[in-house]
């Protein structure tokens, strides 16, 4: 499953879309959430950005890498667009696998390849009015 | 032929538009689009852009085809 959408990210119903299999001893949800600081300075929200087609298609690309390194289940990723205020939920992802070794492995690699190659960006609002386009750093 | 550019972000302001169409000699490659887009942009834009055809990373030396779509990708930051 992939979802981008500027609609607020409800974890009940996206937990809805993909309940546990009986397969799987891990159910593993990783939740990105906008932060209230960044390098010092006080942000007040993010205003997210995405080539929507591609960001599609490498997602369902890193996804499939998942499945080919490691015998998870179920991958599931939900990104907001548009702006963002303080503790609003960006990023949503699922991964289920019958062992929790496979899906914590498999999580990780999913998260770090979203933020090298997915087209998304963020820009930043700042407590003065002030804004950045921001790249990750962590 | 005619290519379809598109850019985002701190790009798409720093150029003032998110989409035109360019139209190019047959043959041309994305390093020689590059040099066009270059022509009307301020100096520095292109620093650590990566290119997308037709929503694909692809390198300066991919060659163009009528309708194709370039994507101009500044650093990312998802998630």
């Amino acid at each position: 499953m992939i979802l981008i959408t500027p609609e607020p990210l409800s974890i009940a119903a996206l937990l809805a879309d993909s309940p546990p299999h009986p397969c799987c001893g891990a159910h593993m949800q990783f939740a990105g959430v906008v932060r209230n600081l960044h390098v010092g300075r006080g942000v007040q929200a993010i205003d997210y950005e995405c080539y929507e087609p591609m960001a599609r298609r490498e997602l369902a690309q890193i996804m499939a890498e998942a499945r080919a390194r490691w015998p998870v289940h179920q991958v599931a990723i939900a990104h907001r667009v548009g702006r963002l205020a303080v503790g609003e939920i960006a990023l949503w992802m699922l991964v289920t696998a019958p062992h929790r070794g496979e899906a914590f492995a498999a999580m990780q690699y999913v998260i770090d390849q979203l933020k090298r190659r997915v087209p998304i960006w963020k820009r930043e609002w700042y407590a003065d009015g002030s804004s950045d386009w921001i790249t990750c750093r962590h | 032929m005619n290519v379809r550019v598109v850019v985002f972000a701190k790009l798409r302001e720093l150029l003032g538009r998110d989409a035109w169409v360019v139209d190019m000699p047959d043959g041309s490659t994305v390093r020689e689009l590059l040099l066009r887009v270059a022509d009307a942009a301020p100096s520095g834009w292109q620093s650590q852009v990566l290119c997308a055809v037709n929503q694909q990373y692809a390198g300066e030396e991919t060659v163009l085809r009528d309708g194709d779509e370039l994507a101009l990708i500044p650093p990312v930051a998802g998630g």
